[in-house]
């Protein structure tokens, strides 16, 4: 009843992206690829250190989030700080 | 100040999901209790075979698995949406306009099925009744013309169902005009295909399932073999749906086509022809310029009649797949974007092809 195949031959199986970045430049210091993050996946939390200046950041994280998006939420949470800030 | 809303511009629309998972991993949209928008010539609401339900946390399996046509429901059955409204054009009918409550659950084999009787569902053997964890959610199809008619009962249906709603807004290019792929594939034999492989409802929806068990069983068994002493495989029920329907136009179909013969030297023979015998009912209707104009305008009567923006938009070409022609996709790709520009403040310029 209509449903919507590919025409295309389904292409060999593959993964979506290669090994996603787990380190990270720090927002405070600088330094790269210092800042590693920890997943609590049982507790759903997590935390983003940075080795060097040991400036950290925890949120609430989902069975989607990677390390990249606790990452991100701490640089957004940085540029709100530095709007209010200004 | 307003928010900017995310869009995304996709080819194959399943890649749509992960745009969206994207979004709600960085809580740039919620969680769950969002609301599909979905205008398309095809619903895309068929339940995925090739993964089970407890892989559906395992996001990159996941996405690796789905195709176009079954993409929406694992984000239900997570309850990311809970209420699904799809807006179809008028050559689209794999399901009446209207209002259901779908129930979704788990199967024996740990796969996703349904409860619901609507064709759509029985045609693909997804039906189960036998379901655990079961989870519901509201389908609702609105039609819209393509012919200038009043459509404000339309704009009244859809600003209901959104009051109070967090919604998506996703579009396949291809709802404003659309070929089945396929049907090139049959040539003269599609009249043949179609009426040995189209599902027939009966009165009573367990002999219909009964019965196209059967014919697709039956018609699986045919495309896979050239032997001739087929009959004496088939069971009874098979057998009689053969020798009434089949017998003599079957093997003039598996020679007669250009793609068949290419296909019958190749080992995936069997599959194939299987595969292409399904897409007969696929929506087939290339709208003249006025046409999707007019599908145009009603759409930004639809988005102008709301009181609320969507959190994020997609849009998804269909071009690789050939559902639509590449000159009508870019002239819809171009009127989409301004329409989008519109009416919200989009985070980003979207590609637009040059006209």
């Amino acid at each position: 009843m209509g449903r919507r195949r590919s025409k295309r031959k389904p292409p060999p199986k593959k993964k979506l992206t290669g090994i996603l970045d787990t380190l990270f430049d720090c927002p405070f210091c600088n330094h790269e690829k210092s800042c590693d993050v920890k997943i609590d996946r049982q507790n759903n939390s997590a935390m983003i250190q940075c080795t060097v200046c040991m400036e950290d950041y925890k949120c609430s994280v989902n069975y989607l989030s990677e390390p990249v998006d606790v990452y991100s939420e701490w640089i957004d949470a940085c540029e709100e700080a530095n709007k209010e800030d200004d | 100040m307003a928010r900017y809303i995310d869009v995304g511009l996709v080819d194959d629309h399943n890649e749509a999901l992960n745009f969206y998972y994207k979004l709600i991993a960085r809580k740039k949209i919620p969680f769950d209790g969002l609301c599909l928008v979905h205008f398309d010539s095809h619903p895309d609401l068929a339940l995925p075979e090739s993964i089970p339900v407890s892989k559906f946390t395992d996001r990159q399996e996941l996405l690796e698995n789905l195709t176009i046509s079954d993409w929406i429901l694992p984000a239900v059955y997570q309850q990311h949406f809970t209420s699904v409204v799809w807006i179809k054009p008028p050559w689209s009918s794999q399901i009446v306009a209207g209002e259901y409550e779908v129930e979704l659950g788990v199967d024996d084999a740990g796969l996703l099925k349904t409860s619901s009787k609507l064709p759509y569902y029985l045609s693909d053997l997804s039906f189960n009744d036998d379901l655990k964890v079961k989870r519901k959610f509201k389908l609702h199809v609105i039609e819209v013309s393509h012919i200038n008619e009043d459509i404000s009962v339309q704009c009244k249906t859809l600003r209901n169902i959104l009051q109070n709603q967090q919604w998506c807004l996703d579009f396949d290019m291809d709802f404003y005009s659309t070929q089945n792929p396929f049907m090139n594939l049959l040539g003269q034999n599609f009249g043949f295909i179609d009426s040995i492989f189209r599902y027939r409802e009966m009165e009573d929806f367990s002999k219909s399932l009964q019965f196209r068990k059967t014919q697709l069983d039956c018609l699986k068994e045919l495309c896979s073999s050239n032997d001739e002493k087929i009959e004496l495989r088939l069971s009874e029920e098979q057998k009689e749906f053969f020798l009434s329907e089949v017998k003599h136009k079957f093997p003039k179909w598996k020679d007669s086509t250009e793609e068949a013969k290419l296909l019958a030297k190749d080992d995936k023979y069997i599959t194939d022809l299987f595969y292409i015998g399904q897409q007969t009912e696929l929506p087939h209707h290339l709208s003249t310029k006025t046409e999707i104009k007019t599908l145009l305008t009603n759409t930004e009567s639809l988005l102008k009649s709301l009181q609320s923006s969507p959190v994020a938009i997609t849009l998804a070409r269909s071009e690789y797949d050939e559902y639509s022609t590449q000159e009508t996709l870019d002239f819809v790709h171009c009127e989409l974007v301004c329409l989008i520009k519109k009416f919200y403040s989009i985070q980003s310029d979207i590609e637009c092809p040059k006209l």
